[in-house]
């Protein structure tokens, strides 16, 4: 110590030169400084015993048009030396400080805004204590209080946002006394959303958690599930709100996330949140309301929001004429989580087209990709995949998927209306058993035909076709008939289009089929087009007026012939029996047999020889035929030529020459 | 009719038959019936009459055709005719040819049938083809521009004799007579020659003749060769009786033999 002075000393010696010159000059100011200083200091005295009235504990409530808000208001009197210049015995003044607290639930524990008292100021003349509390967030509080031991009464302002109102506040009180769990902010708050344009309500539930922050403020972080259905749907989108302000003094409080798609903006009181709730693309979406422990009562002109999952029935409308998609129709939806889709909810369907009922298995079935769902505009869209390709765009309300059907290449190909009620339908099929006619557009003939038809449906390949045909050769009660199954065919859903080819490849049948009718055109391979068909279930086809029905085969043929050959001389009169069997194994089941006779004499004489015609070859389609005939010791005889609807014309040859003669024979 | 077929036949391709038509025609269009027919005689101007009747029958759906043929001898009312049977007649579809032959005729035809017209050759066993023929139903076939009818063997003769054996010396003058029958026998209808000679040895017209008759008399239509045999004195006359009714031949005595020369003209 005297080391360390001794090196000091020539400083202590100017400091020492200073003070003597100082308190020599002062020694006379510190006399009037004294008695200044003991008139300041009985003055804070005298302060602070009035000061000292409106220390302690307060606790009251916030008040405005709106809501009443807990705050506890603690004052107190502390000794703060003057700042007069003087650094050895200040003058103590006591002043006023403190903090609000304005909190949600146990004022302890729960949520709390810490305002400090930045100044205050108590004339104990009026009994009015003027406070300013400030909060980093709430900025600046002006409080006027009226003191009227034990309460303060008076008002509040905040400049920051231009909100005030009235403050009541009661000295210590036993807090211990009061419930207020219930007016905590955070929990889980039940809510109805108002979808206004819509006309809809939706359920919703909140989880707001609350953090006491560094600032003496509350820190929210919150969830929102919002239910298409009721409470217990699972079709839901969730939404993390990070990004949640609420002010204390305002009660307003706005609840989004970075990655919702809706945000929430409203105020609170007494437990509820009330405002709108908006999405980020379209806006405001109505109104709501949350509260704890129960769902609010919903606007009785609204109704609830349903799950778009489900199955809907429907009817398709072709736009036009060249479309000829089936009118039952079905879209199946399912919803599911998927975290990498806003809300969490995926969706997934298939669209089926029904050419029978409902209940039939007589539908394409396409699933449905790259399926996108709309939460606010309930719009729906999506491609499907498989046999055909198409768009649908559809809207969803109230159970029912309304909209449009488009093809990827062409547009729109038709409209859909479906809705969740099962129909209710007999059984129906787009197969069974056709009936009408085909010409022979040449010949001016029309056959009397039945068509059965059978589908299935094969994944990846779309609807397949088994058919078969019966032509009748004469009346609807003729047993001749031709037969002949297809190949299964394939069967285009768009335009109803069906290209059947016969086993054997000869006949081709190029139709639409819609609904329970088929008709087209129908060809041969050798001959090329034959004529029209018109074929239809559960209903009579009117036949055509201006064709003539076709004539059995079977039957006695008469007529002239004229010998060709400079070698031979047939009789003139030749007639041709012809008998038709029905085999299966024949081609398209119909075999003929023939007998010949050459009339020497008249016909109906008996001066005739005749001759049995074996090996009947006989396309129906390309009216050929050729068979070889044996008279009495000369077998050498051939017919060959075209049969066709009563009449038979050809040639006769014999072996060994050739041609002999020229024929022609008509039905009897 | 024919006009109709006719018209059948030219539309046979490509225009529409009305059957009722073909079945309502035709009913003389029958097979059966009986043929007139004219035989042509080949390298001279002869010709005959004839009747072919075709028979037919359906048996198992098969016609099957007999036929009778018969020759003239004469015109077509003549007695004297030779008739022919044919039980099976076959018939060539293809080409309509028939053959009217068998083993026991001596005559036979082979021809085409159509539109009610035969139309061929025909045959004797003997000569072989005779000719042409053509037989139809309907109407009377055309005899050749210069033809002449074959006559009848039946007739009234008058013609010489000449002797050429010394020991012989016959009436120079003579006439015959023939007369055909048809003699109904087992076999049918068998043509049978009766006659008589006169031989004059006055003039002719007067009454000094000796007749006798013959008692068999054979005569070959076709190769026109007679021979006739005396009841009494056992003379044999033969030769060629033409078809003009002129007769040329020799006479035969039972013991002599050939005795003379004899020609004869149809009178």
């Amino acid at each position: 110590m005297g080391g360390a002075v001794y090196k000091l000393k020539p400083f202590y010696l100017i400091v020492a030169s200073i003070l003597f010159l100082h308190t020599g000059c002062a020694k006379k100011k510190m006399n009037e400084r004294d008695s200044k200083k003991e008139q300041v200091r009985s003055s804070a005295q005298t302060k602070k015993q009035e000061l000292m009235l409106t220390a302690g504990q307060y606790y009251g409530q916030l008040k405005n048009n709106s809501y009443n808000q807990d705050v506890l208001l603690n004052l107190e009197v502390k000794d703060i030396p003057t700042k007069n210049g003087e650094e050895i015995d200040p003058i103590l003044i006591p002043v006023i400080t403190g903090s609000m607290k304005i909190f949600f639930g146990d004022p302890e524990k729960g949520e709390y805004y810490s305002l400090a008292i930045e100044k205050a100021d108590f004339d104990a003349q009026k009994n009015k204590l003027d406070l300013v509390v400030t909060h980093e967030f709430l900025k600046e509080m002006i409080v006027s209080l009226a003191v009227s031991d034990p309460s303060l009464e008076g008002t509040w302002n905040s400049p920051t946002f231009s909100t005030s109102g009235g403050l009541s506040l009661t000295k210590n009180v036993d807090l211990k006394l009061l419930n207020f769990s219930v007016r905590e902010l955070k929990g889980e708050y039940l809510g109805i959303l108002d979808w206004d344009a819509k006309k809809l309500y939706q359920k919703a539930h909140l989880n707001l958690s609350t953090k006491q922050d560094k600032t003496s403020a509350v820190s929210f972080t919150a969830s929102v599930k919002l239910y298409s259905g009721d409470e217990n749907s699972s079709e839901t989108m969730v939404y993390d709100l990070d990004r949640i302000d609420f002010n204390p003094l305002t009660h307003t409080i706005s609840l989004d996330g970075q990655n919702s798609d809706v945000f929430f903006i409203g105020s609170y009181a007494s437990g509820k949140i009330t405002g709108n709730w908006h999405s980020k693309l379209y806006g405001n979406m109505g109104s709501m309301l949350w509260q704890k422990q129960t769902f609010p009562k919903p606007s009785e002109n609204k109704k609830l929001l349903n799950p778009i999952k489900g199955t809907y029935y429907g009817v398709f409308k072709n736009a036009d004429s060249s479309i000829h998609l089936p009118s039952r129709f079905m879209i199946n939806l399912v919803t599911y989580y998927d975290r990498e889709k806003s809300g969490g909810m995926g969706i997934a369907g298939s669209v089926r087209l029904y050419y029978g009922s409902f209940a039939s298995k007589e539908f394409i079935e396409l699933p449905l990709d790259h399926l996108e769902y709309n939460f606010f505009t309930r719009n729906l869209t999506g491609l499907t995949s498989g046999a055909a390709k198409f768009s649908i765009d559809l809207v969803t309300s109230e159970n029912t998927l309304v909209g449009v059907l488009s093809d990827t290449a062409t547009g729109v190909v038709g409209s859909i209306d479906a809705n969740l009620e099962v129909p209710t339908e007999t059984y129906s099929s787009m197969g069974g058993a056709f009936s009408g006619y085909f010409t022979w557009d040449k010949e001016q003939r029309y056959q009397i035909s039945h068509f059965e038809l059978t589908s299935s449906f094969k994944n990846q390949e779309g609807i397949k076709l088994m058919t078969s045909l019966e032509m009748k050769v004469g009346q609807e009660d003729s047993l001749e008939k031709v037969v002949f199954k297809f190949q299964e065919a394939d069967f285009n859903p768009t335009s109803g289009s069906v290209v059947l080819k016969s086993s054997d490849e000869n006949i081709t049948l190029k139709g639409t089929l819609i609904e329970n009718q088929f008709y087209g055109e129908w060809f041969t391979r050798t001959k090329g087009k034959l004529g029209r068909f018109v074929l239809k279930k559960n209903e009579t086809v009117p036949l055509p007026q201006d064709f003539n029905l076709i004539s059995p085969i079977h039957g006695t043929y008469l007529g002239l012939l004229q010998n060709t050959s400079s070698q031979t001389n047939l009789p003139e009169r030749m007639t041709l029996g012809v008998v038709t069997i029905l085999d299966l194994t024949a081609p398209y089941g119909l075999k003929l047999s023939s007998n010949i006779r050459f009339y020497l004499g008249p016909f109906d004489s008996d001066e005739y020889v005749e001759g049995k015609c074996e090996t009947i070859s006989f396309d129906f389609f390309s009216q050929n035929y050729s068979v070889k005939c044996a008279l009495p010791q000369m077998d050498g005889f051939s017919l060959s030529g075209r049969m066709f609807d009563s009449k038979i014309v050809g040639k006769v040859s014999y072996d060994g020459i050739g041609e002999v003669a020229q024929f022609e024979v008509i039905a009897q | 009719m024919k006009r109709f077929i006719n018209f059948a036949l030219t539309a046979l391709l490509g225009l529409n038959f009305v059957s009722t038509n073909l079945r309502a025609e035709g009913e003389t269009d029958e097979v059966r019936g009986l043929y007139r027919a004219v035989l042509q005689h080949e390298g001279t101007n002869f010709y005959q009459f004839a009747k072919v009747t075709l028979r037919t029958i359906n048996t198992d759906g098969q016609m099957k055709i007999s036929a009778n043929m018969k020759v003239m001898f004469g015109d077509w009312d003549s007695n004297e005719y030779a008739s022919y049977d044919y039980d099976e007649v076959p018939l060539n579809i293809l080409t309509r040819q028939v053959s009217i032959k068998n083993e026991t005729s001596d005559v036979s035809m082979v021809g085409f049938l159509k539109g009610g017209v035969i139309e061929g050759e025909w045959f004797s066993n003997l000569v072989g083809k005779v000719g042409k023929f053509k037989a139809q139903k309907v109407g009377m076939p055309e005899v050749p521009s210069n033809g002449i009818l074959v006559k009848t063997l039946s007739g009234f003769y008058k013609g010489a004799l000449t002797n050429t054996n010394p020991q012989s010396n016959l009436p120079e003058r003579l006439t015959t007579s023939f007369v055909t029958t048809q003699e109904y026998s087992p076999e049918g209808p068998k043509l049978k020659i009766s006659g008589n000679v006169r031989f004059y040895l006055g003039e002719f017209d007067s009454f000094e003749y000796v007749e006798t008759s013959f008692n068999d008399v054979q005569f070959n239509f076709y190769n026109r060769y007679l021979t006739a045999k005396t009841s009494e004195y056992g003379l044999t006359f033969k030769g060629t009786m033409t078809q003009d009714g002129k007769f040329e031949g020799v006479v035969l005595s039972d013991g002599l033999g050939e005795i003379g020369k004899v020609s004869l003209v149809r009178n």
